[in-house]
Formats: C-alpha cells, structure tokens, sequence
C-alpha cells in the first residue's frame, strides 16, 4: 500500500482556490457547471503551471484561467446544449491574443475613456499615476498625502465611482 | 497592510500598482473572503485591458491635463533659449564695454580759433607788427607793463590797428589743429567750447611795438610828422620792436590814417584820418562801438584845450569830421579820448583839464581809449 504524500502549502493554496472559483463561477452559471469550471482551472494549473506554488502567483494565474473558462463555457451554452467542457488542450494561454477576447477588451477602454471625463481631479491624478506604473507609497509621496492609508482610501473610493460609472462592472453587462 | 486596509488594496490590483507585501496581504485574504476574491476576479477582465501598453498609453493621454497656455509658451521658446542666451550675453557685453569707456575720466574738446593777423590798412600788417603769439605761450610776466610816455620820438608812423578782441573771437576761424596736449584730451562732447582769443595785451604789445618801431624809422627817414600814438614804454616792449619790420618810405609818405589801440578797452577801438583844409586840420574818427570822443590840442602855454567841449558822440563803424583845428608845435599835438559814457572830469577848463589829461596819458590803458595824436 502505497503512502500518501504530505500535503503541502501548493495544496492547501490550490483548494481554499478551488473553493473560491466555485463560489465564483457559481454566482454566473449553474453550480454544476461551476463545479466542472474549478475542475478545470485546476487541472491546467496542475499539468501546465505546476512550478507555480506562491499565491502571488497561483491566483491571478487562476483568476485569468477562469475567465477565459468562463467565456468558453458561455460560448457552448450558446450552442444549445452542448456541454460547458473547454479541453486543456484548447485553452488559450493567459497572453494568448483572441478575437473574441480582444473585442472585450476594446469595448472595456472605450468605456473606460468615456466615463474617466466624469471623474474628479484627483480622481484622475491618482488613476494616471497608476496606470504609469507607480506604486501606492510613491503615489503618497506625489500626491502629498498624509498617509499611505489615505491613498487606498482614495483609490478605493475613485474606484467605486468609475465602477459605477461604468454601469457596476467592468466587462459589458 | 491592516486587515481592514486590504479591502481597499484592490484598486490597486488592475493597474499593477500593489507592492508584493501589498499583493500577497491582497491574495492571501481574497482565499478566505469569498465577497473579496469574486471583486479580485471582476477585476481581471480590466487587468487584463490594462495590461497592453498601447492602451495604457492612450488612457494616460486621456487623463494627462491640457499644458496651460505658459507650458505652450515655454515649450515654444525652449529651442530658442540658447540663442536668446547668447543675444542677451552680447548685449551685456556690449553694455558694459560701453559704461567702461564712458566711466573714464571726461575730456573737453576745444576748438581753438586762429590767431588772425592784424588788418592792414596802409601798410602790411607783417612789416609793421610781429606776429601775434599763441594765448599760451605767453606768461603772465611777460605781459608789458603800459606806461605812456611823451618822451618817445613824435614821428608818424602809419598804425595798424589791431582787431578788438571782441571781434577777433566772433570771426569764424579755419579749425587749426590742437596741441597734442589738447588733442589727447579730445572725446566726444556735446558742445565744444571755444578757446577765447589771444589777450588783449597781446595786440596791445604787437600794436604797441610796430608803432615804436614806426615812429623811428619815420623819423630817420622822412622826419614826417604824422599819427603815433604816443607813451611807448620801450622798456618793456623792446625787444619785440627790434623784431618788428619798419615800414619804408614810400608807405610812410602815404596818405597815412592813423589808428588807435583801444585794446585796453577790450572792444573799445578807435581810428582816425588826418584831414588838412588850409590851416586846419580835421580829424575823421570812426569806433567800432558807440562811443564818446573827447579831441584836445595843444594850447599855447602847452595846456590842453578842448576842441569839442562836451565830447563828440559817435556811432558804432560811422566816421565822424571833428572841428579843425590849428595843431600846435609841441607834440603830441592833440589827443584824443575815446570812452563809452561821458566823463565829467574832462569838462574842466584851463590847468585842471590839463592835469586831468596828462593823467590820462600816463595811465595804463583801462575802459578808456587815451591817444595822442602827433600833427605836422
């Protein structure tokens, strides 16, 4: 009888993951699809990105795969009836350009520039010195604010406006 | 990152703008908070837009404020700065070259009149007068000392007059060229001021000797009695008459008019004519100025008798014909007193108007013009 290998901290990581991803998935589609949803982010995470252990990591790498699982699986509904199974084998990689894809993400900046004019001053400031690649202490330092605390209030209120501004979600609903 | 500070770390999250202990507080708490991983995972579909630099770029663009009107200005001239640099360098340069040359000491230019030769009338002017000499060449201890005296030798002599120094300074003069000295201190000024002419004693003393000078050769010639002024202090002026040519014979026989010096009455000068009408003579006076003339001649005791009591008005550059006169022996035979304002003291008679002229005589030149006239 062969002994069963220790669980390690990947383990643990990759099933408090799957517990989320089905959480997730179910809140879009049913829990049966969302359940064979998680199945499959963990398999590509195990067969494909197995040297990938730290949480920095696993879970925008994670988050990426569910979503392009998503719109697979939106795609096969779409087709009546045939069942939400994307193969490994077709599953594009996280940098991997698509069409589809693409459009989505067109048609998220060109909402994402009509709504940024609507925005504050500061607003504005803080997202453009975001999107130049700078960090929270170094926005604090830019901005003169008095704590970094005071920096993730803000971001996290100029957030919440341009989110609402965008109709609550930054895909097309 | 506190626990309650987490939450708001996920703006962050889209853009890459967490550090990695803000990304692992971020994720290790979305494992636990269910409503925290689903925004996580709503987040993705912008990340993902986000992370295409194009886009970045043309957001950043978007939210990139307008440069204000200064900024444009500012870009619009940054080429040209270095240029303007230089302008302004050169400029300045040019300013301060400019305060140094001005800022050393002030010079004057001086233009200084030439000194004229006296006008002729009868005889040349250089055979009878030396040539006038420089203002400053001539100290003030070579100024001759005037003191008339009727000892000299009463033969006539044709005079010359010497040109009022009044008149000498407004004559346009050719521009002669300064003394290095004067040169050197030559710059640009607004105005040039203008050297006086050469002192009234300088004619004084030329006049003077050409007419000692005259009244000897005169008399070794011809003994011909005719106009001289008389009181030449040979002593003093000596030596400028040896130099001074003697006028010949022929010019002494000449119809002579005989002028004055009135160069101690500054622009006071008088000349006269003789002018004979049987036993009479007639003076024909002209001044240059408005002027009174006193005319005394020689009584018989040698006493000055007055010829037009009260003196003779006369007008600037017009001839006046005095009354004739018999001329006595002694010479001087008359004299004649020529003054801008009337002079009470020569409206005594008798031994006090003698006294007063021979005073006259024997003064030193001053405002007025005292001439003795020698007639034949």
């Amino acid at each position: 009888m062969a002994a069963e290998s220790p669980i390690t901290e990947r383990d643990r990581t990759l099933a408090l993951l799957r517990e989320r991803i089905v959480a997730f998935a179910a809140s879009r589609l049913s829990r049966d699809v969302a359940e064979d949803l998680a199945q499959e982010v963990l398999i590509v995470l195990h067969e494909k990105y197995g040297h990938v252990d730290r949480i920095e990591d696993l879970l925008p790498l994670s988050l990426q795969i569910v979503r392009f699982k998503l719109m697979g699986a939106r795609r096969k509904m779409a087709r009546h009836g045939e069942f939400a199974q994307v193969s490994v084998d077709e599953l594009p990689l996280a940098d991997r350009s698509d069409t589809e894809a693409e459009t989505d993400r067109r048609m998220t900046v060109e909402r994402l520039r009509k709504a940024l004019p609507q925005m504050g001053e500061r607003c504005r400031q803080l997202l453009r010195y975001k999107l130049e690649g700078k960090t929270f202490p170094q926005i604090q330092r830019l901005m003169g604010a008095a704590s970094i605390n005071t920096v993730y209030t803000w971001d996290f209120r100029c957030r919440k406006q341009l989110l609402d501004l965008m109709g609550g979600d930054w895909e097309q609903p | 990152v506190k626990p309650d500070d987490v939450k708001r770390l996920i703006g962050g999250y889209a853009t890459g703008t967490l550090t990695p202990a803000e990304q692992k507080a971020l994720f290790e708490a979305a494992l636990d908070d269910q409503e925290l991983f689903d925004a996580i995972a709503r987040e993705q579909a912008l990340k993902e837009a986000l992370d295409d630099p194009a886009i970045r770029r043309e957001l950043i663009a978007d939210l990139t404020p307008a440069p204000s009107w200064r900024e444009r200005l500012a870009a619009w001239m940054r080429p040209a700065m270095p240029i303007g640099a230089l302008g302004a360098l050169a400029a300045g340069t040019l300013g301060v070259v400019l305060y140094v040359q001005n800022s050393g000491p002030k010079t004057t230019e001086i233009a200084q009149a030439p000194i004229r030769q006296q006008p002729q009338l009868d005889t040349p002017a250089s055979a009878l007068s030396p040539p006038a000499q420089p203002a400053e060449k001539k100290s003030p201890e070579a100024r001759p000392e005037f003191t008339r005296s009727k000892a000299k030798s009463p033969m006539p002599a044709p005079m010359v007059q010497s040109p009022p120094a009044a008149e000498n300074r407004a004559v346009p003069a050719a521009p002669i060229p300064a003394p290095p000295s004067i040169a050197r201190m030559a710059a640009p000024q607004p105005a040039p001021v203008v050297i006086p002419a050469p002192a009234p004693e300088q004619f004084r003393t030329s006049i003077v000797a050409s007419e000692a000078d005259t009244a000897k050769k005169a008399e070794s010639v011809n003994q011909r009695a005719d106009g001289v002024v008389g009181g030449v202090p040979g002593g003093v002026v000596g030596s400028i008459i040896g130099g001074a040519p003697g006028p010949s014979a022929a010019m002494a026989a000449r119809p002579k008019r005989m002028v004055a010096d009135a160069a101690a009455a500054r622009s006071l000068s008088v000349r006269y004519q003789r002018q004979k009408t049987g036993e009479l003579t007639n003076l024909i006076i002209e001044a240059n100025a408005d002027s009174i003339a006193y005319l005394f001649r020689r009584g018989e005791a040698g006493e000055w008798v007055a010829i037009a009591p009260g003196g003779m008005s006369l007008k600037a550059n017009v001839p006046f014909t005095t009354t004739g006169f018999v001329p006595g022996a002694t010479q001087p035979a008359a004299v004649l007193i020529l003054s801008r304002r009337p002079l009470s003291q020569l409206a005594q008679t008798g031994s006090a108007l003698t006294s007063v002229v021979q005073e006259m005589l024997a003064q030193p030149p001053g405002e007025v013009v005292v001439t003795a006239v020698k007639l034949p």
